[in-house]
């Protein structure tokens, strides 16, 4: 039955972006791609509620069901759910202005579905191989969503996405290579070497030479796709470029999947090369990233990528969190995962509508929100607020417990850094986000109208926010079983 | 023949991958970059058939001929679109000179079989001992990357990047699961496909493909 779940999950997307395809995009198609988010995510909430502890395997060990997967499709599904929605008013406003052509709206509708389809096998799958097919494929699936606007500045992004992630998942791919390599070395049969569970049950034989080279090329190239330095710098062009729902899902979900991958594999490389391996290596890049999104958010002139850097910011967060070992501060690097990627689809969305308002991503541009749309505005603000980490949300919470669990592992130093750049990113982030809600308005007074495809969706994903502010403890336990197959014995 | 003489032959392929490595960096005609390409896209299929007649294993035959049809056709041939009507294109402005370029390839290769030494014996499968050809390809390939500054010869140097990478699998461990690579290569192929439009975009509305001077999005 839960294979069932699985295939459907997968299945539902991808029939999606069959239809666009064939049919062009329709409006009908529009809302087949929402409930197909909502496929995803009520499979991710049965499974769960269906899982004891240890995993179960598929289709000869290539697809894996356990706590976190379960996870990671919620986290999927209820991402994609906001932006398929908000797609819906994307694609219909633009037709009516005329932005977007018949063959456009086919383009972003079906690549829309091939990507939502790529991430769910990336967090299904047992095979490194498959994970690494499925991540490049949310690569040039997106390309053209980058792109799509066709002007110099989109076909600019889309170059640099396109190049910088394919060389990162490359190095990616050289490390799953070697670490092939190693496995089969050691006598594990082939056809089973580049599975994850393989790999972590018999990590201890493992040969430390390659193992050490191949983690070393992993972290950086899937690093690369979560967005951590120093192969970061596609993504405030992708970001700032991609339509406003597009973004939501890359910040929202792409990052954390890849980086899902990456939690993955330190399990396994605790066990070959020792704890201090991985947790170096995240702690570094981590650190490095908080850094560089930090100063680049100083002075960001430009509000979609002001959001993009606060991605980088908050990936780099995660990182250190995933340095410690303890059950808990992995629970709550998972909770972030989905609170961060809800807040910044709310944000990426609400983005979205003041673009297509404004005409404009520059923040002088927009100042004084609150004068214009209240609703608008408080969305905004709500994001902001859930972003930098204020109660009552949960990423509060969860923050707390990473910096708690780096002071027990006594990283103060590292901790003392990153605790400078956050409240430097804090402060950049909330003086930008005040200047554009209450600042002066530089346009006349009229308020705006927002498309109901957009409203529905901010508030469906507001009403999230708070339900995991007030009630998150309600998830712990079954965060608790994910995190006990993430953390070494 | 004898498996000895298939291991020549199989040596002789994987120095071959690095050598036309080399040709890269050293061909600024775009034309002429894409042939060399597409040669060494044929070494590939070369150590993958040696290996399949070496070993016995029928699937390394298909992956030859997933090889032959991808990397030594198709790919070139979408390459070869680009350049449809400009007649003898050439990278104009390398970060590197030629002599320069080549002093940094040799170095790379250098650096590779230094990175190689500690992997080579591990095992029982495949010519480990020859690891080093595709490590050194595989960096040369990023030298490409990173030096020059026509959009396509970027793209070049990735796919050099990634003809190093199969090379790779197919000596260390004589490939991976059909499936996998079956994957990866319908993926080069499509990505190979999206760039190339995209730099067809760049041509169309940027009127040039240098990427010395995109400069629209900074900070």
């Amino acid at each position: 039955m839960n294979s069932v779940i699985l295939y459907v999950s997968v299945a539902a997307p991808l029939i999606c972006a069959l239809l666009i395809a064939t049919f062009g995009w329709r409006l009908l198609f529009g809302w087949m791609q929402v409930l197909a988010s909502l496929v995803i995510l009520v499979s991710g909430i049965v499974l769960a509620f269906g899982i004891s502890g240890s995993a179960t395997y598929y289709l000869g060990g290539l697809i894996r069901l356990d706590a976190v997967s379960a996870w990671m499709l919620i986290v999927v599904g209820s991402v994609s759910l906001l932006a398929s929605w908000a797609s819906v008013g994307y694609l219909t406003a633009e037709d009516e202005h005329g932005v977007l052509n018949f063959s456009q709206r086919r383009t972003y509708g079906s690549l829309f579905s091939i990507f939502v389809t790529a991430m769910t096998c990336v967090v299904i799958a047992n095979n490194l191989g498959i994970i690494w097919v499925a991540i490049e494929a949310t690569t040039i699936s997106t390309a053209f969503l980058v792109g799509i606007k066709g002007d110099s500045k989109a076909i600019e992004a889309a170059w640099k996405y396109v190049i910088i992630c394919s060389f990162g998942i490359s190095l990616a791919l050289l490390g799953t290579l070697l670490i092939y390599f190693g496995a089969v070395s050691v006598n594990v049969p082939s056809s089973e070497a580049l599975n994850l569970s393989v790999l972590a049950h018999d990590a201890s034989r493992l040969p430390v030479p390659i193992t050490s080279l191949a983690m070393a090329a992993m972290i950086l190239g899937f690093g690369a796709k979560a967005g951590l330095v120093p192969f970061h710098t596609w993504l405030p062009d992708a970001h700032g470029q991609a339509p406003a729902p597009v973004s939501a899902l890359m910040s929202g979900v792409l990052l954390s999947v890849a980086f899902s991958v990456l939690l993955r594999l330190k399990s396994i490389s605790d066990a070959a090369l020792g704890m201090s391996f991985f947790k170096n290596g995240l702690l570094i890049l981590g650190l490095l990233s908080i850094i560089v999104a930090a100063l680049l958010m100083m002075g960001q002139r430009d509000y979609k990528r002001l959001l993009a850097y606060s991605s980088i910011e908050n990936m780099g967060l995660l990182s250190l969190g995933a340095t410690g070992n303890s059950k808990l501060v992995v629970e709550a690097v998972l909770l972030q995962i989905l609170v961060h990627g809800i807040g910044k689809a709310v944000l990426f969305i609400s983005a979205g509508q003041l673009h297509q308002l404004t005409s404009s991503t520059l923040v002088e541009r927009v100042t004084g929100i609150s004068r214009r749309s209240v609703w608008l505005a408080s969305f905004i603000a709500i994001g902001m607020v859930t972003i930098v980490g204020l109660p009552p949300f949960a990423m509060f919470g969860t923050e707390v417990t990473i910096v708690h669990s780096m002071i027990s592992s006594h990283l103060v130093i590292p901790l003392i850094v990153a605790a400078i750049f956050l409240l430097l990113a804090f402060g950049s982030f909330s003086h930008i986000g005040v200047t554009m809600l209450f600042g002066e308005s530089p346009l006349d007074g009229t308020s705006w109208v927002l498309s109901v495809h957009f409203v529905l969706p901010l508030v469906l994903g507001i009403g999230a926010l708070f339900g995991l502010g007030f009630f998150g403890e309600m998830v712990i336990p079954f965060l608790h079983i994910s995190a006990s197959s993430l953390v070494s014995p | 023949m004898s498996d000895s003489s298939y291991l020549k032959l199989i040596d002789l392929s994987s120095a071959g991958l690095l050598l036309f490595a080399i040709f890269l960096v050293w061909f600024r005609d775009l034309m002429a970059m894409i042939k060399t390409l597409s040669i060494q896209g044929l070494m590939l299929v070369a150590i993958a058939l040696f290996e399949g007649l070496r070993s016995g294993e029928k699937s390394l035959y298909l992956v030859a001929f997933l090889f032959l049809a991808t990397r030594v056709v198709a790919i070139p041939l979408v390459l070869r679109q680009l350049l449809l009507g400009s007649v003898n294109e050439r990278e104009t402005s390398p970060l590197l000179n030629t002599s320069g370029s080549l002093v940094a390839a040799a170095l790379l290769s250098l650096l590779a079989f230094l990175i190689a030494q500690p992997l080579v014996g591990f095992s029982h499968f495949g010519e480990t001992i020859l690891l080093p050809f595709p490590l050194a390809t595989f960096l040369v390939g990023v030298l490409v990357m990173i030096t020059r500054s026509k959009a396509l010869s970027q793209l070049i140097g990735f796919l050099c990047l990634d003809n190093a990478l199969s090379g790779l699998a197919l000596i260390a461990t004589l490939g991976v699961p059909l499936v996998v690579e079956l994957g990866i290569s319908l993926d080069v192929l499509f990505l190979v496909l999206v760039l190339v439009l995209v730099i067809g975009k760049m041509k169309e509305k940027i009127l040039h493909t240098e990427l010395s001077e995109l400069r629209e999005l900074h900070e």
